[in-house]
């Protein structure tokens, strides 16, 4: 209860301050909403995934980032943390906010991407960085987990290791899932995430 | 005098560049993608039981960046595996104050370019061998960005001499001179430090500029991109609340002079709880 009360307070501080948020979107806000296309020309959004139920999650991606090369190529963190929960009412999507001009820029790249990844879920590009700046992604990766209530559950890095090579010991969106599936609430709602920077249009 | 035949002279400078007894010899340096990295040493042999100081350079090319070890939004900074001869003990990494860099989105990260040196001290073992060489071996790996981010590293072997006396290497200079740069506890009376509400304000009278370089530990500030840095003598660091306190606020406060002079000092200030501050926005 009093925890409710400090997060709406510092909000409406932030609000009135009218400053930067200091890392990605806390853990209790409500997910604000996308729509967004895939490198297939698929919409994707989120107020829809959530009428049907599903948990979603979210992973700030640039296929050029060596911390996507990490957990997409030198480890396969990403479709095997999915693959465990895919079945289960999640829905895993790579978002790439990635400026025109950027790094990891553009549809044939990332449909590249999701080739050469061997990913076994899209890529959403938000050339305009609308979205991930309402998430306020800062790095590829960042990782939202939405609860099917729309509300951000776990906002942060994959995992505990932030070297571009070594996986960490603790999967922090496999462990939020789980409590998530299981009816509870991730014991770590939010930590800091790691990365290359989002790359947005200067 | 006999002029040496080059290919002579050339199997002659590889070894030397390969590593063996440091005394005059080239440091040791590797090239991955945009840095070189070199270990240098401030004394020409190991003394048992005295202290040896390295030298990490890194020359960064020019538009890359590598990174400071305290907080930043994105980007590692590097880090150093030493295998040492037994009985010899590595104190901590020491790094300059960084500078900072702003790219789209509010990205606010605390960097190096160009060049830094991050030294080290050693403790030679007492029982180290005279008349003997030692080892330092060291894995180095870090990641430079400029629009793309590529990880590095390098192997580094520094063989050194053990002697009874160690006279000055031709780096011994640059190592003193980025020692006597680095960030030092803050001294009575530099600074005026006022807490209002939740906001801390650090006054240096006279003071051109302050930047404030955020460590890991430190309490999660509202807006560093907008408060830390502040032209003139006062630098106010909103404070985000968290579990009843603001704080600590630890990191390194860069202070440019009146007459352009730079200093860097430790900040360290305990987290206190928010219930002994006047109500915020009062």
């Amino acid at each position: 209860m009093r925890r409710a009360t400090i997060l709406t307070l510092s909000g409406a501080l932030a609000l009135l301050l009218a400053v930067p948020a200091l890392a990605a979107l806390v853990p209790g806000t409500q997910a604000p909403d996308f729509d967004l296309v895939d490198t297939a020309g698929n919409h994707h959004s989120l107020q829809k995934y959530l009428a049907d139920g599903q948990v979603v999650v979210l992973e700030w991606f640039n296929p050029d980032c060596p911390f996507i090369v990490k957990h997409h190529k030198l480890h396969r963190t990403m479709d095997t943390t999915f693959a465990a929960v895919k079945d289960k009412g999640v829905v895993w999507l790579a978002v790439n906010s990635s400026a025109p001009g950027k790094s990891g820029y553009g549809t044939e790249r990332n449909a590249k991407a999701v080739e050469e990844y061997g990913m076994t879920f899209p890529v959403l590009l938000d050339p305009t960085g609308a979205a991930g700046k309402a998430y306020e992604a800062r790095n590829t990766p960042t990782m939202f987990v939405i609860g099917r209530d729309g509300m951000v559950a776990y906002a942060g890095a994959i995992d505990d290791d932030a070297s571009p090579q070594h996986l960490g010991e603790t999967n922090h969106v496999a462990a939020a899932l789980a409590a998530l599936l299981a009816g509870g609430k991730p014991a770590v709602a939010e930590t800091k995430p790691y990365g290359c920077s989002v790359k947005y249009a200067d | 005098m006999p002029r040496l035949h080059r290919p002579v002279a050339l199997i002659l400078l590889t070894l030397l560049a390969c590593g063996c007894a440091r005394e005059g010899g080239p440091a040791p340096r590797a090239r991955d993608g945009a840095v070189v990295v070199e270990l240098l040493t401030a004394e020409k042999a190991a003394v048992p039981g005295r202290i040896l100081t390295l030298g990490w350079r890194f020359r960064i090319d020019e538009g890359w960046h590598l990174y400071w070890h305290g907080a930043s939004d994105t980007g590692v900074p590097p880090s150093l595996a030493l295998t040492l001869p037994a009985g010899w003990e590595a104190g901590p990494l020491r790094w300059p104050t960084p500078r900072r860099h702003v790219s789209p989105g509010d990205i606010l990260d605390h960097v190096y370019v160009g060049e830094v040196l991050l030294l080290q001290t050693v403790q030679v073992a007492a029982e180290a061998p005279l008349g003997g060489t030692a080892e330092i071996r060291a894995r180095l790996d870090w990641l430079a960005c400029s629009e793309n981010c590529a990880p590095g590293s390098a192997e580094l072997v520094l063989t050194l001499p053990v002697e009874r006396h160690a006279g000055p290497t031709p780096d011994a200079d640059a190592i003193t001179r980025v020692f006597q740069a680095m960030p030092r506890p803050l001294p009575e009376g530099v600074a005026t430090i006022a807490w209002e509400g939740a906001d801390l304000t650090v006054a240096v009278a006279g003071a051109g500029r302050l930047e404030f370089y955020p460590l890991d530990s430190c309490g999660p500030l509202v807006a560093p991109l907008a408060d830390a840095a502040v032209d003139g003598g006062a630098l106010r660091l909103r404070l985000r609340e968290r579990e009843g306190h603001v704080g600590p606020v630890r990191g390194i406060l860069f202070v440019r002079g009146g007459d352009g002079a730079a200093r860097s000092y430790e900040l360290n200030i305990p987290a206190a709880p928010v219930a002994d501050f006047p109500k915020v926005g009062s």
